[in-house]
């Protein structure tokens, strides 16, 4: 997994719940990588687990709502750092529905060892957007953050419905349908 | 509480740092990383420049090799069209004598066998002859040397003369040839009355060739016209075998005649319509074929002429008097290497009562010159001792003294598109005459000159 998952994690963490809190999650995972974390680096996406389940137990939140605030934040950071993707995009669908074939190739260029999840994505018709994530790590909820602040981002009123296809959240259908009342503001 | 936080921070530090000097790291290895392939890429940029160099030098190599052939082949071109031009006036020479001479018998000789053997020689010289003309027009055309007079002329005389030419013909294969001139015609027409005679009698001759029985018409009619310029439109109509379809958009191009049987039948160069064609085009017209295999063919053609004024029929007039002026009596210095062509010209002279002095090289046309005034200086151009160029300028400039320092001289010359024509135009030499002599036109030529002298005579 990407360092900057991570220093995007910790700075969230440190910002949202304080530094002690920061700090233990990271000490009693035991990582291998001591929690040296940079974001031009690639760590074991094992530690991430570990880092959120203990976050959990300390904050008593649970796993898929923390990791889904995590994607929200994590949006948010993307959108200042990656300013280039947004460029050109003129909403949530647009942007989202080139996110396999324009900015995961992008990524890829920039990061060549990066290891994305995959998204089957359909577009019946220019206001809805169906996206299919396929990812062995099963971090679905993660995913869905990150759609919820793609949404927040472009000001939208875009539902977002979303389907589990396999237990272990490795295969799941996100729908978002744009309000057509509000498609042209 | 506060001791508990402060040890998280500095934990949460020392990592920091470790993650600072890691990212450090990171860095320094990615710099390292564009280094090198920015090394590569300016390697791989020059290996390109390279390729694009070598490449734009084969393709420059190949243009030049394509320059050289075509340069090659277009020379080779050229070496032919001169080969066969200059055959052609080599040939044109002993012919022009062969037909003058005939021509003197019939006119001098009363043996009545003599009679009838020069008549058959002139007719089989005469045809050679329209090959040989045939050769040589086609590459005047070929190189762009041909040039359009624009003389005043009737059409009246035109259609005059081809009935008068072909009359004959027409009547031996029992054919009927009819004119018709449409009358609104204008009186005065000014263009090129030599190449318009020359594309009708193509044509003519042509229909006559071709056709068994019957009929040939000659139609001349007005098209459209506006202030200066007139066109109008010919038709040569004929009874005639016919061209069939698919080989009419093939007859005018060259060497091309319907099928080579035809050539074997009915002989010809193949070159007469390429001719016409190109006669007709460089003058801004048009010709056109329709044919019908067994019923006949009507070949029909449009130029524009420029319209004649007053001043120009009588210019026409003095034309006219022209040839019935008395020539006896004028005085010529002819100077000629070659003795054939001396003796026909000697014979073409006595006709008309000339006196001749000939000289065989510019040197002896200097020291005739010298010796005795004359009214016009014949000078051929190629000569041994002194040529006729050389000789024509001294003469010009008085170096063999003031006696014939005004006489006009005319360069007699088989090649009057001579690049040396502007030259001696400019230094003052009268007029070109196409060698051989051909005897009517030479008497025309001598008559002009004559009337221009008398005029001079009664003015001054």
């Amino acid at each position: 997994m990407k360092g900057v998952i991570f220093t995007e994690f910790l700075e969230m963490v440190e910002g949202e719940f304080g530094f002690e809190i920061a700090d233990k999650i990271v000490q009693e995972a035991e990582l291998a990588s001591g929690g040296v974390y940079t974001a031009l680096g690639t760590y074991d996406h094992q530690e991430m687990v570990s880092m959120v389940v203990n976050l959990s137990q300390a904050t008593e939140i649970s796993v898929p709502k923390l990791l889904h605030a995590f994607g929200e934040h994590a949006f948010g950071q993307f959108s200042k750092s990656y300013g280039v993707f947004f460029e050109k995009a003129t909403g949530t669908i647009d942007f989202l529905s080139r996110l396999e074939n324009y900015i995961h190739v992008e990524v890829l260029k920039l990061y060549p060892d990066a290891e994305l999840p995959r998204f089957e994505i359909h577009q019946p018709n220019p206001g809805i957007l169906q996206m299919i994530y396929h990812s062995d790590r099963g971090l679905a909820d993660f995913a869905e953050g990150l759609i919820a602040g793609c949404i927040k981002h472009f000001k939208e009123d875009v539902q977002l419905t979303r389907e589990d296809l396999h237990e272990n959240k490795t295969h799941t259908r996100f729908t978002l349908r744009l309000n057509p009342e509000t498609a042209s503001v | 509480m506060e001791g508990k936080e402060l040890a998280a921070l500095k934990r949460i530090l020392n990592r920091e740092r470790a993650a600072r000097k890691a990212a450090e790291g990171f860095l320094e290895e990615k710099a390292r990383e564009i280094y090198y392939a920015n090394k590569e890429l300016t390697a791989l940029n020059e290996s390109l420049e390279e390729k694009i160099r070598e490449r734009t030098k084969e393709i420059e190599c190949s243009n030049q090799a394509l320059r050289e052939a075509k340069e090659k082949a277009e020379l080779a071109t050229r070496a032919k069209s001169e080969f066969l031009s200059n055959m052609s006036h080599e040939i044109r020479n002993p012919l022009n004598a062969i037909l003058n001479l005939s021509e003197l018998i019939l006119r001098d000789v009363s043996d009545s066998l003599a009679l009838e053997y020069s008549q058959s020689i002139r007719y089989a010289v005469g045809n050679l002859l329209g090959i040989v003309n045939e050769i040589l027009d086609f590459s005047k055309i070929e190189s762009g040397k041909i040039s359009f007079e624009q003389i005043p002329f009737e059409m009246g005389w035109v259609v005059k003369g081809l009935e008068d030419t072909f009359i004959h013909r027409v009547t031996e294969k029992g054919l009927t040839f009819t004119t018709e001139v449409d009358p609104r015609l204008p009186a005065i027409l000014i263009g090129d009355q030599v190449k318009l005679n020359q594309i009708l009698m193509n044509l003519i001759g042509n229909a006559l060739k071709f056709t068994p029985e019957g009929h040939i018409r000659l139609r001349v009619s007005q098209k459209d016209q506006d202030e200066d310029i007139c066109w109008l439109s010919f038709e040569v109509e004929d009874t005639g075998i016919g061209i069939p379809l698919e080989k009419q958009k093939h007859i005018f191009e060259s060497f091309q005649q319907a099928d080579s049987a035809t050539t074997r039948q009915y002989g010809g160069t193949g070159l007469g319509l390429t001719i016409t064609r190109k006669l007709i085009e460089l003058q801004g017209g048009t010709i056109r074929l329709t044919s019908k295999v067994g019923r006949g063919s009507l070949f029909s053609f449009r130029l524009p002429f420029a319209k004649g004024s007053r001043q120009d029929l009588q210019a026409m007039v003095q034309q006219e008097e022209a040839r019935d002026i008395d020539i006896s009596g004028l005085k010529i210095l002819a100077v000629e290497d070659i003795e054939m062509n001396r003796f026909t010209m000697d014979r073409i002279f006595r006709r008309k009562g000339i006196e001749a002095v000939f000289a065989t090289n510019g040197q002896e046309a200097l020291d005739a010159a010298g010796a005795q005034a004359f009214d016009l200086i014949l000078m051929d151009l190629h000569m041994p001792v002194m040529d006729g160029h050389t000789a024509a300028v001294k003469i010009l400039e008085g170096e063999a003294g003031t006696l014939n320092k005004g006489t006009p001289i005319t360069i007699l010359s088989a090649d009057i598109f001579s690049h040396t024509r502007h030259e001696l135009e400019a230094l003052g030499v009268y007029g070109f005459l196409a060698k051989p002599l051909e005897m009517d036109p030479f008497y025309h030529f001598l008559g002009q000159l004559a009337l221009e002298r008398n005029q001079r005579g009664s003015l001054g």
